[in-house]
């Protein structure tokens, strides 16, 4: 599983991480430079301090037997040297030097950094005409001052790193907040409330243009929106009208004229298709209602759903007989939603109208309405030829039909319709499963009318 | 009874003006909402009957201004089928009813009289047809003493061949009636619902009621 960390906390880390890292790189630089120096300094004693050794020994061949330690080494207890024959003979030294230190002074000339369990010498051998001079300079202040900076820092790095990260967090919190508020009030707008606008921050940078563009397409949206309810009521006038006279006139010519009976049936069979053709049109037209979210059930009733789907039950128990069909029905009562009844029966008798269709003679179809996990849930389930898995996505697509050549019953718009009905209620329809051959399972599911989230609209389409 | 048909569509006010005129109104047609406000103003009438859709959305105004007149003549409303805000506007506006295209002249017809009957102040609950007996508040359906149980389906088809008497109600009538938009019933479906209609109806009493009226529909009166 991915980690996927907010904005804020990521530039808060970034911004800790690349200050604590410029200041390790600064900080061991400053290190790095002090030792050099203060090894530099060292090294320049051991040399001062060499020649004046050599000086007191080209002077006087014994100086120990007459000038004091503190003569020779001018009192500095960080400083120790020690002079050696030309056989190699220890002559003299003020403090005993490690045979270790010695051994790599002699190695060579330059000058050498030795460090021993007891402690780090800085070391260098020089000749003093028969005689060899060997200055160890004590390097323990140098570690210390080190260590001391060193600690300093160590202790320093994280309480920054804190420090630096929190007033990351801080300022990406204050760069962001117009972002959350564009977010949130772009949330907010939904089809009820197409006509507002997210909120422009008075400065014009990216944000301010990212509000600006949302705010343009949020326009074309509700323009669209609003042409797509104009087609609706527009069209519906003008489709109705013809079907009105064409119906009114067929029906006069068949209740006066004595007709054949050929031609009687094709009277009739052209009412069929009046009807078809008006179902289709009064289909169409509530579907780009709901999709204009214009429709909205009209009102905010409280809707007996057992009572519903039990009548419904009833109703469709002529459609399953015609079609030799058992339909059976289990309906916990008291189950209620708010919406429009109309819309919620249709929304019903389509999936039972579907269910009895698209089945086989003594097939079944069992109805199931019941609360699960604070959801209304209606189960659909028939026996039947069922959908093939690669016609499954596309059921509620308009004007889809599993079967075309099965019968022209039906246009396609059923299930489409009936999904925008479900969702304009809060809940949704969907394909559970379709085993071909064997069932079918359709399932809505509403939230119950106790809940506050109800998404309906009055007719005027405006704010719940 | 004098009716005035306020419709510009010349064909469905001709359609409706046929329709009225067999069930034995009189009917005059006016084709926009001047000439119907002069007509209104110089003759009486029983019942408008008045497309809101006409030009310039002048139906409703004209609602609105003949109520505002003082003028409280029945109205009947025609209006789009799915429109509510269109219907409740209307009906606040003062109209009685409404009824929505497209439109069977039954239904117009039973609606019109629904109104007047109202208006008139005699409620109609009961419908009956030879020993058959219809409460429609109570929904009790009886044949002489009998009582006979319907299911809602059952009862709205018997209201829909009842409520306009002697009116053959066509297959396509009784559809939209009855089902409405929920399905695509098709002519087979309402015969089969009829069919249940006669067995629970009609096959244990007599006279039988419905009757089949060939190429037409269905209707329901006693057989001669």
């Amino acid at each position: 599983m991915k980690l996927v960390l907010p904005i804020r906390v990521k530039l808060a880390l970034a911004s800790a991480g690349l200050s604590c890292a410029a200041v390790v790189c600064f900080a061991a630089g400053t290190l790095l430079n002090l030792y050099e120096d203060q090894i530099e300094a060292a090294d320049e004693e051991i040399v001062a301090e060499a020649r004046h050794v050599a000086q007191l020994y080209a002077v006087n061949p014994h100086p120990e037997d007459s000038l004091t330690r503190m003569e020779i080494t001018a009192a500095k207890t960080w400083i120790t040297f020690a002079v050696f024959d030309a056989d190699g003979v220890f002559h003299k030294s003020d403090i005993t030097l490690p045979d270790a230190v010695v051994e790599a002074a002699n190695a060579q000339r330059e000058p050498r950094t030795v460090r021993i369990p007891g402690g780090a010498w800085r070391v260098q051998a020089f000749t003093a005409g028969t005689r060899t001079v060997v200055v160890a300079h004590h390097l323990d202040e140098v570690d210390d001052i080190i260590h001391d900076l060193l600690s300093a820092y160590l202790i320093s790095l994280p309480v920054f790193g804190v420090v630096i990260g929190w007033g990351g967090w801080m300022l990406a919190g204050r760069a962001l907040a117009p972002v959350r508020a564009v977010t949130a009030a772009a949330a907010a707008i939904n089809r009820q409330r197409i006509d507002r606008r997210v909120p422009t921050p008075p400065v014009d940078d990216e944000i301010g243009r990212l509000a600006d563009v949302i705010n343009a397409m949020l326009g074309r949206l509700e323009n669209s929106l609003r042409q797509a309810e104009r087609f609706a009521g527009d069209a519906s006038h003008e489709l109705r009208t013809p079907l009105t006279i064409m119906s009114g006139e067929i029906d006069a010519v068949l209740r006066r004229a004595h007709l054949e009976r050929e031609d009687e049936d094709r009277l009739i069979s052209v009412q069929e298709e009046i009807e078809r053709l008006s179902r289709i049109t009064e289909n169409l037209l509530l579907l780009a209602r709901l999709d204009a979210g214009a429709q909205g059930p009209a009102s905010l009733a409280r809707v007996d759903l057992s009572s519903l789907v039990s009548e419904a039950c009833e109703d469709a128990q002529l459609l399953a007989s015609t079609r030799r069909v058992t339909l059976d029905a289990i309906i916990a009562p008291g189950l209620s939603v708010r919406g429009n009844p109309d819309l919620l029966r249709r929304l019903v008798l389509n999936l039972l109208d579907n269910a009895t269709k698209f089945n086989v003679a003594e097939g079944r179809v069992s109805c199931l309405l019941e609360e699960r996990e604070r959801q209304i849930v209606l189960k659909l389930t028939n026996t039947g030829p069922g959908i093939a898995r690669d016609l499954q996505p596309h059921v509620f697509e308009r004007f889809f039909r599993v079967d075309p050549a099965r019968g022209r019953s039906g246009h396609g718009l059923g299930l489409a319709l009936s999904r925008e009905i479900a969702r304009a209620h809060g809940g949704d329809l969907t394909l559970e499963r379709s085993v071909p051959g064997a069932t079918t399972v359709f399932q809505v599911v509403l939230p119950p009318s106790g809940t506050p989230k109800a998404p309906v609209t009055t007719g005027a389409g405006r704010p719940t | 009874m004098r009716v005035l048909v306020i419709e510009d569509e010349k064909k469905v006010a001709a359609l409706v003006q046929t329709g009225l005129e067999e069930h034995g109104f009189q009917v005059e047609t006016c084709h926009d909402g001047e000439r119907a406000w002069n007509r209104i103003n110089t003759t009486a009438f029983d019942a408008l009957i008045l497309d809101v859709m006409l030009p310039g959305r002048d139906g409703l105004s004209f609602l609105r201004k003949l109520r505002a007149t003082g003028n409280t003549v029945p109205v009947l409303m025609l209006t789009a089928r799915s429109d509510v805000r269109e219907r409740i506007e209307g009906l606040n506006l003062g109209a009685d009813d409404y009824v929505g295209k497209p439109f069977f002249i039954g239904e117009l017809l039973a609606r019109l009289r629904a109104v007047l009957r109202r208006r008139s102040g005699v409620g109609l609950t009961v419908l009956s047809c030879a020993d058959l007996v219809v409460n429609l508040a109570t929904r009790e359906v009886r044949r002489g003493t009998t009582r006979i149980d319907l299911t809602r389906q059952e009862f709205a088809l018997l209201e829909c061949l009842l409520r306009i008497p002697a009116h053959v109600v066509s297959w396509a009538e009784i559809a939209q009636q009855v089902w409405n938009h929920q399905f695509d019933p098709g002519t087979n479906f309402v015969d089969a619902a009829i069919q249940r209609l006669r067995r629970k109806l009609d096959d244990p009493f007599s006279p039988r009621l419905i009757q089949t009226v060939r190429g037409v529909g269905y209707a329901l009166q006693a057989e001669a």
